[in-house]
């Protein structure tokens, strides 16, 4: 716990300085997007500290992205209460369906929720109306806080920090305080925590909501930041690569994804020239990392215990 | 004696693993007040009737009632809420946590146990306070101070099981359920394990349900004996009427009885 209170500020002063020092409009690009899907990695490292691992993450991201860039474009909500929106509704849909896939463990729920993801995807592409089918959703708003737009890179990256910063903060009481404690019971000794009164279905269900609210967030930064947005962003490559975020930053340290996003999200647009040997690289490089580095890259910053 | 008791009313209760009827029309009833014994030979399905009764396995038939209440159906957690708190046959910690920490836990999970205690934030600091009081009783209570700092999964089987029934106390039952707390465990330990029982009946006024397979530990402890030979109550009263009843002899001794 004390490594994160270390690595925290250098993350945020990094985060910070660094797209401002190299003041370039791409950097500021690359750097949005880092905070997108640093925020569904996280989504997703919420699921991993209840012992189950969800693939429908790009799919709430996907009713995320819809709902605020539909509610936005075509009933003239405000950004904010879309994005609110975006929140809540995968949030509230995977509360409900929780009740029931949640009872299933293991191997079978990561399946479950993969064809789940899947599921939400293909009603994007069939129901052409309104979700746009392979086409997608177009001309989405910009980004606005209370009436005025973000037309800036700068301006935008600010925000999405903003938003990531609160999402991360708000995880982290999660996962220290009071419900820390039912979550690493459940996590820990499911039976012996159960056994002493604690709900563990029920604050499994409060996890996946919360994951999926996030998810949702995330998908809608996403669609008011590029303008477009159509099915296959939020297929199960998606939720895969934010998956990779968390084993390489480290699945048993809430800065983990965020370390793998920082890492990971880039790489593409570096390695653009050598496109060839892009996957092939990532494949080794990834590999190499869960020989040596089984716990991640955040394992390198946590000190052994006295 | 006379005023009303939360009684432990079970009602033709069974349940059934694939052909084999590991609990078939139990019916039974005790008192909170007294430390009953749970005793037959294995397999006879005394855990089956713990994991039934604190809903860790639902019942095919039947109806259980706490207190007047039907807990019948309801989640594990649900149960223990309700003041029905189990120990477990095998030691149960949660990795890296001391043990003063665990009874700490223990006793906050009633109130923390359910999600919507985030609504209710204003109660969690008096429950938060009175949970340090608790660990810090039950450590002196179960003798545990010396290894509070400890890790539990760190300490020696006996220690942790002490442990097991501590954590139980600490969540404040009514009834407090051990799963063979004296399995496994020296002389020394066994003895140590039965004062904790007792002193929980005697100083704490919990009742206690056990299972044990120690039969003099058994008859000096409980003043109920619920004796139960392939899935159904074979024997039900005192101590010494169950021990002494032909039922018992044979269930333990088999067929050697008719010939002796």
């Amino acid at each position: 716990m004390q490594t994160l209170g270390r690595i925290l500020p250098w993350l945020i002063v990094i985060a910070a300085i660094v797209p401002f020092a190299v003041n370039g409009d791409f950097t500021f690009h690359v750097a949005i997007l880092i905070g997108i899907q640093a925020l569904l990695a996280l989504s997703i490292h919420l699921t991993l500290r209840v012992g189950q691992l969800s693939l429908a993450q790009a799919g709430f991201m996907g009713i995320g992205a819809y709902a605020s860039a539909l509610f936005t474009r075509d009933a003239g909500i405000p950004f904010l209460v879309g994005l609110a929106c975006a929140a809540a509704i995968p949030a509230l849909l995977a509360g409900l369906l929780g009740g029931i896939i949640l009872r299933v463990r293991g191997v079978q729920f990561a399946l479950l929720t993969f064809m789940l993801g899947e599921a939400i995807v293909l009603l994007f592409v069939e129901f052409v109306i309104p979700f746009g089918g392979n086409n997608g959703v177009m001309g989405i708003p910009p980004i606005a806080l209370f009436g005025i737009p973000l037309d800036s890179r700068q301006q935008i990256y600010a925000f999405v920090i903003l938003v990531l910063a609160v999402v991360y903060f708000a995880s982290r009481t999660l996962l220290r305080g009071n419900p820390g404690i039912a979550l690493r019971g459940i996590a820990g000794n499911e039976a012996l925590a159960q056994s002493l009164g604690t709900d563990s279905l029920g604050w499994r269900r409060v996890v996946f909501a919360a994951s999926a609210g996030i998810a949702g967030i995330s998908g809608s930064l996403y669609a008011h930041y590029l303008g477009y947005i159509s099915p296959e962003a939020f297929n199960i490559t998606t939720t895969i690569n934010a998956l990779v975020m968390n084993v390489v930053g480290g699945t048993a340290l809430l800065v983990g994804p965020l370390i793998g996003a920082i890492l990971l999200v880039p790489l593409p647009e570096l390695f653009r020239s050598a496109v060839l040997y892009q996957q092939l690289l990532y494949g080794l490089s990834l590999l190499l990392l869960v020989l040596f580095l089984p716990q991640g890259l955040g394992s390198i910053l946590r000190r052994p215990r006295t | 004696m006379t005023s009303p008791q939360p009684q432990l009313v079970l009602e033709n209760v069974s349940c059934h693993f694939g052909g084999i009827r590991a609990v078939n029309g139990v019916d039974l009833q005790l008192d909170t007040n007294d430390i009953t014994g749970l005793v037959g030979p294995n397999g006879a399905g005394k855990t089956t009737l713990f994991n039934l009764i604190t809903a860790t396995i639902r019942a095919k038939s039947g109806r259980i009632l706490f207190a007047g209440r039907n807990i019948t159906g309801l989640t594990p957690d649900a149960v223990a809420r309700l003041g029905l708190v189990r120990s477990f046959q095998s030691p149960m910690t949660l990795p890296g946590v001391t043990v003063r920490e665990h009874l700490r836990q223990a006793a906050l999970f009633q109130a923390i146990g359910r999600p919507s205690f985030l609504l209710r934030r204003r109660r969690i600091a008096a429950a938060e306070a009175q949970a340090r009081r608790t660990a810090d009783a039950v450590l002196d209570f179960a003798r545990l101070a010396h290894v509070a700092d400890e890790p539990a999964d760190q300490l020696a089987y006996g220690v942790q099981k002490i442990l097991g029934v501590a954590m139980a106390v600490a969540a404040g039952p009514r009834l407090l359920l051990a799963d063979e707390p004296a399995a496994g465990l020296n002389g020394a330990e066994t003895a140590e394990m039965e004062r904790l029982l007792r002193a929980i009946h005697e100083e704490l006024s919990i009742g206690v349900l056990v299972i044990e397979h120690d039969l003099p530990m058994v008859m000096r402890l409980c003043s109920h004996v619920i004796a139960l030979a392939q899935g159904t109550v074979i024997a039900d009263g005192r101590p010494h009427e169950v021990r002494g009843s032909r039922a018992f002899i044979e269930a333990y001794l088999g067929s050697e009885a008719d010939a002796a």
